[in-house]
């Protein structure tokens, strides 16, 4: 059964290049707007890897991933985070909160791929 | 009155000044802020306009000459308040309205960037998979294995296996032509074996033939000896004549026979002759045929070379667009990007604008004459001053911190 993956940014445009690399290898992918879709997302299903932005409105991606993990449905759920932030400050505020990785945008659509692959197979 | 006092009057114009100084130097820090994109250039300025102001300050306290140096009535201050005021109410009106257009604009770009981007993604994604299918269809013509395919398209004949199977028919019937002419030939040979011991077996009936002459000539001597006997040959001359007759007939049924044997070799003769055009029409047709299906399967070979060639081609292409569409996605973030260094640019703005109507405010309460006191304004600048520095932070972190398109680092924790 193809592993699910959420993917959360406020641009549509990333939204459709990350679903359309990982739906090209096989993977399904779900897609939110912010961290409070995408908390809603992960409430009705469990997703094997979750891939988001980190400035977005409502709630942004640290934000989500730290109150992902206090879900115990989500404790060693692989989450990276897929920003145009670089900063280390923000890199340790993520890594924190329990992100497992940082892509710094863009993304190349093979090294996006083979970080999937690694991290959930 | 007081205000009529000479000494009240330089005063209040030593005071009019300074906040006509400090109104000036919060101006070049607005100024400094839109011009320079540059936190340290907008904190020097800054620095410099408050040691300018507490320079200012300090003077006034520390020396009363100065007040007796002034020469600026109260109606040169009034003038340049209203003039500073009238010049912050000219630019209020024309900065806002170009701080609102502007990020207007800038909100129009943000949407034709974003469905452009929307439409140049749906593009590629479309030249990606129709590629991929093109690759699969040209991967199944060349009858070249493709792990994806299905039963289904296992069920398929490739040009390949086409190929192999019009090869082995062609090959059959070829041999088939060869091996019904060697049997032609076969048989002409066995027909002339069977005409040469038919030659043998009429050579023989002629023996048979010489056999019965002597026989009758024997028995005609028979005749004539027992007719010499007379009475006492009578019996004799029977047996002679029986003989006689016997011969006779032999040499009857010898000469059907012969007759029969003709005919028989007459037709063995044409079966001959027809077997031999037949071995010879055989050999031509598989001489002529081998060459037209050599000719044929090389032909069918080069062509499907051809398509095999023009298949590895098409994987090439297919990889190659496959790495330029992800070359393509890749830049195509661009605009996540701009959108988000334009959205601080509107901050940005925004922040000047806010910092603009703080000065425009002040302005104002100065220019009307309340009487608020020259530590009221002060604060009031300050205040405007230590907001402004707080906008210009907030405003000056970009998101953004790559300044090309090439591809982020990937950090695993």
């Amino acid at each position: 059964m193809a592993k699910t993956i959420l993917a959360v940014d406020d641009s549509r445009s990333i939204l459709q290049m990350v679903s359309f690399t990982l739906k090209g290898a096989g993977y399904q992918v779900v897609e939110a707007t912010n961290g409070q879709e995408g908390l809603a997302a992960a409430k009705k299903h469990k997703f094997d890897l979750v891939l988001t932005d980190l400035n977005m409105p409502v709630m942004d991606g640290i934000a989500m991933i730290s109150q992902l993990r206090a879900q115990p449905a989500y404790k060693f759920t692989p989450m990276l985070m897929l920003t145009t932030e670089a900063g280390g400050a923000y890199k340790a505020k993520g890594k924190a909160a329990g992100a497992t990785g940082w892509l710094v945008k863009p993304f190349d659509p093979q090294k996006l791929l083979g970080v999937v692959k690694k991290v959930i197979g | 009155m007081l205000a009529n006092d000479p000494d009240h009057k330089k005063i209040l114009s030593l005071k009019l000044i300074l906040l006509a100084a400090l109104l000036v130097d919060v101006a070049a820090v607005g100024v400094s802020f839109l011009l320079f994109d540059d936190y340290r250039m907008v904190a020097v300025v800054v620095a410099v306009a408050l040691m300018g102001i507490i320079g200012i300050w300090l003077a006034v306290r520390q020396s009363s000459s100065v007040a007796a140096t002034l020469e600026t009535t109260d109606s040169d201050a009034q003038q340049l308040l209203t003039a500073t005021h009238n010049l912050f109410t000219y630019l209020d009106q024309e900065l806002t309205g170009q701080f609102r257009d502007a990020r207007q604009e800038n909100s129009q770009v943000q949407g034709i960037l974003s469905d452009a981007i929307a439409k140049l993604v749906q593009s590629f994604t479309d030249l990606e998979r129709d590629t991929a299918k093109q690759l699969e269809l040209a991967v199944r013509l060349s009858g070249g294995s493709d792990p994806s395919q299905t039963d289904i398209a296992d069920k398929d004949i490739s040009f390949a296996e086409l190929f192999t199977t019009i090869e082995q028919v062609m090959e059959k019937l070829l041999n088939a032509s060869i091996e019904s002419s060697h049997q032609s030939k076969d048989v002409v040979q066995s027909t002339r074996k069977t005409r040469e011991e038919f030659q043998g077996v009429m050579s023989l009936l002629s023996e048979v033939k010489k056999i019965a002459d002597q026989t009758n000539l024997l028995a005609i001597n028979a005749a004539v000896e027992a007719a010499r006997a007379g009475e006492a040959g009578k019996g004799f001359a029977v047996v002679a004549e029986e003989v006689r007759n016997l011969s006779i007939r032999s040499n009857r049924f010898s000469e059907r026979i012969d007759q029969s044997l003709q005919e028989i070799s007459l037709s063995i003769d044409t079966v001959e002759t027809s077997i031999q055009a037949l071995a010879n029409q055989s050999d031509k047709l598989v001489k002529d045929e081998k060459e037209h299906i050599a000719k044929v399967l090389g032909d069918t070979r080069g062509f499907y070379e051809v398509v095999n060639d023009s298949s590895g081609q098409i994987s090439q292409l297919a990889e190659s667009v496959s790495r330029q569409v992800g070359h393509a996605v890749t830049s195509m973030q661009f605009q996540d990007m701009a959108t988000q260094i334009i959205d601080t640019v509107s901050h940005r703005l925004e922040s000047a604008e806010t910092l603009l109507a703080g000065l425009v405010a002040i302005s104002s309460t100065a220019d009307s004459g309340h009487d608020g006191g020259l530590e009221e304004h002060s604060a009031q600048l300050l205040e405007l001053m230590n907001s402004a520095t707080k906008f210009v932070q907030q405003s000056h972190h970009n998101p953004v911190s790559k300044k090309n398109m090439d591809e982020g680092d990937i950090e695993l924790f």
